[in-house]
């Protein structure tokens, strides 16, 4: 057996750990299965460089993989009654929400892009985890969902990415970065901030920006 | 501010905490995916927790919200005189989803301290 193949079957049982957590939620093998592949990818993923343990990486990509499947097993419902429609749509929502900021969105943002109450949003996941779905839908074999990219894991590897492309910067580079971007100042604010000009602020902005790019076009 | 929760030890109690975790994220505007993750760090950590305690007891839960931070601490009488052991799947998993995590055995009391925030994303 090789590192790859043993590693993968030594965490095995956490995969069925955190299966068990979800398994009111769908069938048990099929959360295993789905589970396993989000441990492959985070063996093949890891880098152990950036000195995290494996477990606390391969969790979230359990978890994550996990999450996945069920969202998209809500979304396929297809007559669903009231309160699964709105787990249907704050799933999809969800999904929409994360690709267009970039990030996880805020259950006030999913309240105001479907029209509905922070409550119904809650409700509304609430569902999501309640209903046990059986999946009559045949012709949705398990391998064709499996084969699927995961967009949240596939965040990670770009999260990691960035994290060491900001690690190449200059620390006056790193602060400008951090209160432009992180910190929402403005270029005046920054300016004043750091004790150099706007000019300043604006063309290391660009730079910086510019290396970024770069560097992510790479991953 | 706080809020106080008490349940029986029992496993089909959970619901009741992971719905309130869920409703706490939310108070604190945490996002979707920390929220989920409070969901299952909830889950976990009662199930840790009713794992060592005592029969009949129950378990007080107390959430502390603060803007994109959620902490919160389940406690119950226990018979455990040892740490809690930090060797199981449970407990690795609930530290991949915790930011801050620790058990304290005290006068026959098991608390365990889960906190769930949103970091400063990227302060390399």
């Amino acid at each position: 057996m090789d590192t790859r193949e043993q590693q993968i079957a030594e965490h095995l049982g956490l995969v069925h750990h955190v299966a068990r957590r979800f398994r009111s939620h769908a069938d048990y093998d099929d959360l295993v299965q789905v589970g396993t592949l989000g441990l492959i990818r985070a063996v093949d993923n890891f880098d152990p460089a950036l000195g995290h343990s494996f477990s606390s990486y391969a969790v979230p990509s359990i978890t994550g993989a996990i999450r996945h499947y069920l969202r998209d097993q809500s979304a396929s419902i297809k007559v669903p009654g009231r309160l699964q429609e709105a787990a249907a749509r704050t799933s999809r929502a969800v999904d929409q929400l994360t690709q267009s900021l970039g990030r996880s969105p805020t259950v006030p943002e999913i309240a105001q892009s479907l029209g509905i109450s922070q409550d119904q949003v809650l409700e509304a996941i609430e569902a999501n985890h309640a209903q046990a779905i059986v999946s009559l839908d045949a012709e949705q074999a398990p391998t064709a969902q499996l084969g699927r990219t995961d967009s949240e894991l596939e965040q990670v590897e770009t999260r990691i990415a960035v994290r060491q492309a900001l690690a190449q910067l200059t620390a006056l580079e790193r602060a400008v970065v951090e209160q432009r971007f992180y910190r929402g100042l403005s270029q005046s604010q920054v300016a004043k901030d750091l004790q150099i000009s706007q000019m300043q602020v604006s063309r290391i902005s660009a730079r910086v920006a510019t290396q970024l790019r770069d560097l992510l076009i790479d991953v | 501010m706080t809020v106080l929760i008490n349940v029986p030890a029992e496993a089909s109690y959970a619901n009741v905490l992971r719905t309130t975790a869920a409703a706490m994220a939310a108070r604190c505007n945490l996002n979707y995916d920390r929220l989920e993750d409070a969901r299952l760090a909830i889950d976990e950590a009662f199930a840790q927790i009713i794992a060592f305690a005592q029969s009949d007891s129950h378990v007080e839960c107390s959430f502390q919200e603060a803007p994109r931070d959620l902490s919160f601490v389940l406690s119950c009488p226990t018979l455990l005189d040892t740490p809690l052991p930090t060797d199981s799947f449970s407990w690795t998993v609930l530290s991949a989803l915790a930011d801050e995590l620790r058990a304290v055995v005290h006068d026959g009391e098991l608390a365990i301290h889960v906190r769930v925030h949103e970091p400063q994303e990227v302060s390399v």
